[in-house]
């Protein structure tokens, strides 16, 4: 009887401690295509993870904004226009919770690229943004050159296009997308779900933790 | 054993009054209302008829839905431009357009909102409807 006892404890003591350890290791994925190359100096092979390439947009304020302005950051961002008829003002109002639940921290960003470049000019980049209610540089609005927001929106494996058949004429997914400082992807969430937002939040919170620790070992 | 038998026959009126308010449920306007609002206004204002910051009004507690009920149904159909002031702020962003509506929906969404949330406004007849979407000026 006082052994088993002993070693229930024992179990339970084992459980809970299991349980801590898993809370503390849980870490966001790294998403998209992993390449396995070997060190260049031949003592074994490294995993390199899909990342974001370097990109080069104008922001609200006519501004040109680079992967630099997000280095070292978090961020999240999205891909939409602002006359579309759809999920667009859904996906903003999601966004926005973000904005302001990070309103103070300078380490968190949000990165909008508008898919509507003839239309998206700056100054109604800024009305919008204004009308949100919100400014750069904690959330960039983004326009550029066609092809290349096209193009970066397959790194952020999210779909883009024009469609004339579609509603407003461009199809493009909802998807708010998690970027960490070295500009890997290590969320997907769906932008007009109010419950992803909320796991969205509290995987921001925890890649902030990871970021600071990765410093700490620099 | 006669006795179970009985108690099980009791249960066919009750399945059938169940049935019958399920059936009111499923087939009442205002059931369809909520649906079609969901499916084609909800992602703008809301599903608590809310709007978004200075970009899109309100629709629930609306000063401009309260004075033009009548046209409501219009702005479905043929969107809204311009400027227009709801509840002391100015808003300016189109609205598209949704001819793909029945009459019969218009008429679904337009009583859904004049009742929905915060808003206790009066129904608007079929005929009514009918001569609202008469009198639309685009
Ligand atoms: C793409 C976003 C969008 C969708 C979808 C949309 N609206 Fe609107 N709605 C707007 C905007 C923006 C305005 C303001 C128009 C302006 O500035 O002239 C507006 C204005 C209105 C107004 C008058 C102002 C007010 O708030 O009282 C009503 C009524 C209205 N919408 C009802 C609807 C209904 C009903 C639906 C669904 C059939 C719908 N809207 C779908 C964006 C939208």
């Amino acid at each position: 009887m006082k052994y088993s006892l002993k070693k229930t404890f024992w179990v339970a003591g084992l459980l809970l401690a299991c349980v801590a350890c898993k809370q503390e290791e849980r870490r966001l994925p790294y998403l998209g295509e992993k390449k396995v190359v070997a060190k260049e100096d031949g003592s074994g092979v490294d995993t390199v993870y899909h990342q974001i390439p370097p990109f080069r947009f104008v922001n609200q304020e006519g501004q040109t904004i680079t992967d630099k302005d997000f280095a070292g950051k978090v961020y999240v961002a999205d891909f939409f226009f602002t006359t579309c008829p759809t999920i667009c003002p859904k996906m903003s109002a999601e966004m926005l919770k973000v904005y302001e639940h990070f309103q103070d921290d300078e380490r968190v960003l949000l990165l909008s690229h508008s898919i509507d470049t003839k239309y998206d000019s700056v100054p109604v980049l800024k009305a919008y943004a204004e009308k949100l209610g919100v400014s750069a540089p904690k959330w960039h609005f983004v326009t550029g050159k066609r092809e290349d927001i096209y193009d970066i929106a397959e790194y952020y494996m999210v779909t883009a296009g024009e469609d004339p058949a579609a509603p407003g004429g461009y199809i493009h997914s909802g998807a708010l997308i998690l970027v960490d400082g070295q500009r890997h992807i290590r969320g997907v969430y769906n932008g007009t779900d109010p419950e992803d937002t909320k796991k969205l939040i509290e995987d921001i919170e925890l890649l902030l933790k990871e970021n600071a620790s990765v410093h700490d070992e620099k | 054993m006669m006795k179970n038998e009985i108690w099980w026959w009791s249960l066919i009126p009750l399945l059938f009054v169940a049935l019958f308010l399920l059936n009111l449920y499923v087939f009442s306007g205002e059931h369809k209302g909520k649906a079609l609002y969901t499916r084609h206004c909800a992602s703008c204002h809301g599903d608590q008829g809310e709007g978004l910051r200075q970009l899109i009004p309100p629709l629930n507690a609306s000063d401009f839905v309260q004075k033009y009920p009548g046209r409501i149904a219009c702005i479905i159909r043929y969107g809204m431009q311009g400027e227009v002031v709801v509840n002391g702020k100015t808003f300016n962003q189109p609205m598209p357009a949704n001819p793909q509506l029945s009459e019969v929906e218009i008429a679904n969404i337009v009583n859904y909102v004049l009742t929905a949330w915060d808003n206790d406004l009066p129904d608007r007849s079929p005929a009514q409807i009918k001569k609202d979407l008469q009198q639309c000026k685009e």
